[in-house]
This record gives C-alpha cells, structure tokens and sequence, in this order.
C-alpha cells in the first residue's frame, strides 16, 4: 500500500511539475516583452565630430579640457553616458593621467582618479569614484547597452584616434530610419491597378512613386511596364501574357527623379512577386516583410493568438485560452514524436558497428553484420594475398584480378557480370517478394537470426 | 509523418531493448569471464576470423569478378533481412526477462 501512495505521489509530482511549465511555458508565450520599450531615439544623430566635441565642452564642468586640448594626444579616455532625458550621448574626454572632474559639488560629482571608474547617477555607493571592472570598446553593441541603462550610468571608453569616426559611423548606421513605399496591387486577368497606399513619417517632403511591372522570366521574355503614381493616387497597366510577375516600387521626387537617402531616413525599394494567371485577387503591401533585397512577404502567423486583445469578452478571452492550450500542447507532443535524423541513422547502424565486447554473447549474432556492412559500403580495398610456402621459403603472390579479367576476357567478361547482377538481383527481388508474403502471415514469428 | 513516428518508434524500442539485454547479460558475461577463462579467448576468435575475411573478401570479391555493385545489394538485402528479426527477437526477448524479473 505504501509503494502504491509512493507511485501515486510520484504520479502528482510529475503531473504538477508538467503543469507548472506548461503554465509557465504559455506565460511566456503571451506576455508582451520588456526590453523594446527600453530603445530610444537620439536628438541629434548625426553630429559632426566636431559638433560632439562642441557639446562636450560646452556641457562640460568648470575646468574641463578645451577642445583643443581634447583633441590633443594627452586625452586618451572618454566617459560616455546616455540622457535619456535629452536622448542624447554624452562624451566626456579625459587624461589618463590623475585628475579630477567636478561638476556643480555633489551629488553631481564623479572623479577618474587615475584608475577607471563608474558613475551612479543615483550615488547608492556615495559620491565619488566607483572602480569598474571592465573596459569598454566603442561598438554598436556597446552604444545599445548603455541606451538601455536609461541614464543609470556612465561608462569609461577608450579614446582612441579613431573614435570620432567610430562615433559618426555607429550613430548613422544604428539611428537612420528605413521607409519604403506602401502598394495595393489589384489583379484582374491582365489588367494590374497599383495604388499608392504609403503612410511616411509627417516630416517626409511631399513624394511620388515610381513603380516597374516586370512580367514573364528571363528564361521565357520578360515584359517591362513603368508607372509614375501621385502621392495617394492609382496607375493602371494591362500586361500581354500569363506568367509569373513583380512589382517594384521607389519613391522619387516630384520631379520624377528617384529620392536619394538622407541623413534621416534610407529609402528603400518596395518589391512584390505574383503570378499573373487570370484570377482576380489583391496585394497590400502595408505590414509586410522585407528582406534585405527590398522583397516583400507577408508576415508569419503568430503561433499563438493574443488573448489579452479580447480585453473584457471573458467567453472571447477563454475560447482564446484554450485554443492556445490545445496548440501549445499540439506542439508539444509533436516535438516529443518528432524523430532525430542522427539518432536514427545511430540506430540502423547498430549493428554494423558490433565488436565482440559490444554486447557480450549477442557479439556472436552480430559479428556477420560487420562483414556484410563492410560489403555494402564498399569500404574493402583488394589487397593481393602473398602465401609462403612451408620449407623452401617462397611466396605465392595472388595478384587482384578485376583489371586482368577485363584486359584478357574484354566483352566476354562484361557479358559474364551481366549474367551474374542479373541473377544476384533476381534472387534479392525474390527474397523480398518471399519478406512481404510472410508479413502477411501473422502467426510466422520464424527468426531467421537463428539461422546465422 | 507517420513513416516517421513508427521508425522512431521501433528504433526506442530497440534501444531500450538493447539495453536491458546489455544490463541483464552483463553479470551473466562476467561470470563466464571468471569461471571459464578462455570465454573472452573464444568471443574474440569468433571476431578475428571476420575480420581476416573482411581482410581478404576485397581479394575473393575481385577473384569471383562479381560486380560490386550486385555484392552490395545482396548485401544490403541480407542486412534487411537478418537485422530487423533480429531487432524483434531482442525487443521480444528483453520483455521476456523484464517480466520474469519484475518485482
């Protein structure tokens, strides 16, 4: 009876275990995330070097270095933080040499005393120099790191004489926002309606569109049809043939001419691939994802459904929940039955790779399947077999034969061979054909194993 | 999908055979060892001659004039054949002595 209890509450423990983590498992799942929210924008993303330095002297406390002197070889170090307030990076230059930097008296007070350090903003350890651990290197990584401690702290950086260019090139790359050209594609047999469904930022100079019908391939004939939209306004273009098409759509300047990127924002090409067939059906680009050749796909379906979108239709929210379960749990079983290529190819191998001390006495059963396995792959090289002979101290040499029955016999040989596949084949063919007739008998549980 | 399942399926199946005829043969092994001592002597007898055929069957293969191509699909059929009653027979054997040795 106590075993019983003992299985019993080993049966809850697993059952409750395999509930936490599938409870856990969905939250997981459901719940928004966290860290997007913590990016931020920069206000002046594409300042000079010699902007940077301007603001750094200019923010800097009394007695910081001027900008002479910052450029000078003797400041080697930089602190950098992020106002999240401003939405800006702040540099401070320094020497690696003793010095202290007072801002304003405490608490606004953080010192490099000849060692590097971190400044809290919040001065839990006190006002003054707080040793940190590890240097930092100016990388893109490193900027979004220290965006995302929202101000909390400053970091020392090294200085080197390419950090100012460092600064600019990671500034541009990693703030300049891509915008592309929103369509509606409608098809109607040959005719294609391209409307102009963009919504850019408000700050985006007023735009058209340029859009290329490309139908047919390359392999066939390609069919070019071109179409200038107005901002907010449809083309039409009636295509030739039935074949597999695209789209590519740019903005451009009022004038017609293609818009060039700015500081701000890289635009970029909008692009649609469809088969014209004679069908009617409709494309929009809005939402869509795009790769970095500017092809756009529709998103992939979420997995799971957002049930907090139901708000207070509780009936709503529930059926959500449990539509969820099911494919969480679908998933689930599916990734348990989901078979393992290397596993199994480890099983069919099982017994080709026998040894004697493998399994014991079963060695005995398997030790023919080594042979016949080295026969099936092919992995015997034909070595000639040298003899000696008793006595009188010779050898009998037994060359290879293949090369010397195919130079002495030619077709007769080749004939030979036929003969002998053929009639290997047929005897494999059959021994199958014997296999499958008696899967059918399911009283011969005969072992041909007992046969080796 | 269901190809898939039922191999997977059959391969832990053999797996944990295997290895409950791997645990059980273990003692019985180790006995042998201990009291016949030319036991081991024997098992590797038994793999030295394979392997002097495995030596000289590239030699014989080339002698006959056999084409390999047919070596190797008699090959593969006889693995076929031979292997998976033997993997049924292990499956069948391992269930035997769980059911004998169950508390």
């Amino acid at each position: 009876m106590k075993g019983f209890r003992c299985i019993r509450l080993k049966e809850y423990s697993v059952t409750f275990l395999f509930v936490l983590s599938l409870v856990s498992s969905l939250a997981s799942s459901f719940l928004p995330s966290q860290e997007a929210s913590a990016y931020g924008g920069i206000s002046d993303p594409f300042a000079t070097n010699e902007e940077i330095l301007d603001f750094a002297v200019a923010h800097g406390p009394s007695g910081f270095p001027t900008k002479s002197q910052l450029k000078g070889a003797d400041y080697n170090w930089a602190v950098a933080s992020y106002e999240p307030d401003e939405s800006t990076f702040l540099f401070y230059f320094g020497q690696n040499d003793d010095f202290i930097i007072e801002n304003g008296g405490p608490p606004d007070t953080f010192s490099i005393n000849g060692k590097l350090c971190r400044w809290n903003k919040d001065l839990s350890g006190g006002p003054g120099c707080n040793p940190i651990e590890n240097e930092y290197s100016l990388t893109s990584e490193f900027l979004y790191a220290l965006k995302l401690t929202s101000g909390e702290a400053s970091y020392v950086i090294e200085n080197d004489p390419t950090l100012y260019f460092y600064i600019q090139e990671i500034l541009l790359t990693t703030t300049r926002e891509t915008i592309r050209p929103d369509i509606k594609v409608e098809v109607n047999d040959k005719t294609v309606t391209l409307t102009d469904v963009s919504s850019p930022p408000d700050d985006v100079t007023p735009y058209a569109l340029h859009a290329v019908v490309t139908v047919g391939t390359f392999e066939t004939s390609v069919e070019f049809l071109e179409a200038d939209i107005a901002e907010g306004e449809e083309a039409e273009v009636t295509v030739s043939n039935y074949a597999p098409s695209s789209v590519q759509v740019y903005y451009t300047e009022l004038d017609g001419t293609r818009r060039p990127s700015s500081n701000l924002y890289d635009y970029r090409e909008t692009v649609v691939t469809f088969e014209i067939d004679g069908s009617s059906f409709v494309i929009d680009t809005t939402g869509t994802v795009c790769d970095e050749n500017d092809l756009c796909t529709p998103p992939d379906e979420p997995e799971y459904e957002d049930c907090f979108a139901y708000g207070t239709d509780l009936i709503g929210g529930f059926q959500c929940i449990v539509g969820n379960i099911g494919k969480f749990l679908g998933n689930f079983f599916a990734s348990l039955f989901k078979p393992d290529p290397a596993f199994t190819k480890q099983m069919v191998d099982l017994f080709k790779n026998f040894t004697t001390d493998t399994y014991g006495l079963t060695a005995v059963l398997s030790a023919p399947f080594g042979l016949l396995s080295t026969i099936q792959e092919q992995t015997y090289n034909c070595v000639a077999i040298n003899l000696p002979f008793p006595f009188s101290g010779g050898t009998l040499t037994l060359p290879c034969m293949g090369s010397t029955y195919a130079s002495k016999f030619g077709a007769a040989f080749t004939l030979y061979q036929v003969i002998v596949t053929a009639g290997i084949s047929y005897y494999v063919l059959l021994g199958i054909l014997k296999q499958v007739k008696n899967m059918k008998d399911p009283e011969n549980d005969r072992i041909e194993a007992h046969q080796l | 999908m269901i190809a898939d399942f039922f191999t997977f399926m059959f391969t832990m199946l053999v797996l944990i055979a295997f290895t409950i005829v791997k645990i059980i043969l273990y003692p019985i092994d180790a006995l042998l060892s201990a009291l016949i001592p030319d036991y081991d002597g024997a098992l590797e007898a038994v793999q030295s001659f394979f392997d002097i055929i495995t030596d000289v069957i590239g030699w014989v293969i080339s002698f006959s004039g056999i084409p390999v191509t047919a070596l190797s699909l008699l090959a593969a059929y006889l693995i076929f054949k031979y292997t998976i009653p033997v993997q049924v027979w292990f499956i069948k054997l391992a269930g035997k002595w769980y059911a004998k040795l169950k508390p």
